[in-house]
């Protein structure tokens, strides 16, 4: 199972350990606020009051042997810095960071962080991608050149086949998955959705009136889609 | 003796189940004129909603029925589906 240690429990961190946590996943908490600390006591494996830029204390807690560091230290740019260099020295595979602004992401590279975040501007980005288009549930990023997303089927391909369609030939997307909801009536009378998932659906699958398409292809393409 | 608007609630089961959603919010939105305030209305609401993607809808409608029947746990299963998602 994979270890996690978050540093830093401001509403970013302690928002990711919790998150973590429930995902089953081992996680430490470290922060240096004893009030901070006691907010996740029974939310994560372990929460510890610890000053983090201490190397010494760091590697006496044994923070080396997990996979991957989370560091969220608020406004403390500096400290954010030091922590990174620390982990990295201890050997940590993966530390991802959370960054003020430009500056600070690029020291943090220079120094070995893995992977910086903005969770704001990241979020307010999503919010944006959402908001311009109704039908987009979930969004991956592959590549900077292609994606997976998961629209609605558009009432224009309902009670056809993939093969019918010809998505690949006329859009440059493939169809990875279907999300189907089943509806059934329940023995009290009511009626309820029973969820199905088609992996790698063949040509021959029919689409259906709530069926959500998982598909992967270039944006460009994928906005294409979108349109219809 | 049923109603009309257990009849039209029926009605919306009908079209549910043989996936006809946009028939199904129809009926239910008549049924909505004769009677509010009933869960398996906003139930029945909410999940046309969801199959048809209009997740805010979808939402809103779940939360009524909580609110009018807060141990209904199906209502509870999709709402957390809907925002997980």
């Amino acid at each position: 199972m994979k270890q996690f240690v978050v540093i830093g429990l401001g509403r970013f961190g302690s928002s990711i350990a919790t998150a973590l946590s429930r995902k089953n996943f081992e996680v430490l908490a470290i922060d240096e606020k004893e009030s901070s600390v006691n907010k996740m006591e029974g939310l994560v494996s372990q929460a510890v009051v610890l000053d983090a830029t201490d190397q010494k204390a760091l590697a006496e807690l044994g923070v080396a042997s997990f996979d991957t560091a989370i560091v969220s230290m608020g406004e403390t740019v500096e400290d954010s810095i030091m922590i990174t260099l620390t982990l990295k020295e201890l050997g940590i595979r993966q530390v991802i960071v959370k960054a003020q602004n430009e500056l600070h992401a690029k020291i943090l590279k220079k120094v070995g962080a893995d992977r910086i975040v903005f969770p704001e501007r990241e979020m307010a980005e999503r919010l944006a991608e959402s908001l311009a288009s109704p039908k987009l549930f979930d969004f991956i990023e592959l590549s900077k050149t292609h994606g997976i997303i998961e629209i609605v089927t558009p009432k224009k391909f309902l009670n056809q086949t993939l093969a019918d369609l010809k998505l690949r030939k006329r859009y440059s997307v493939s169809v990875i998955a279907i999300k189907r909801k089943v509806p059934y009536a329940k023995p009290d009378g009511t009626t309820d959705f029973k969820d199905e998932t088609i992996i790698g659906p063949g040509a021959d699958d029919e689409l259906i009136a709530g069926d959500v398409l998982v598909v992967l292809g270039h944006y460009d393409d994928l906005a294409k889609l979108e349109k219809v | 003796m049923t109603t009309e608007f257990d009849d039209l609630l029926e009605l919306s089961d009908f079209y549910i189940l043989s996936r006809k959603y946009e028939e199904a919010l129809k009926v239910l939105k008549k049924a909505e004129k004769l009677e509010k305030m009933k869960s398996k209305l906003y139930f029945n609401m909410g999940m046309v909603y969801e199959a048809l993607g209009d997740h805010d809808n979808a939402r809103e409608s779940f939360r009524l029925v909580l609110k009018l029947d807060p141990d209904n746990i199906a209502a509870q299963e999709h709402l957390d589906h809907l925002i997980e998602g």
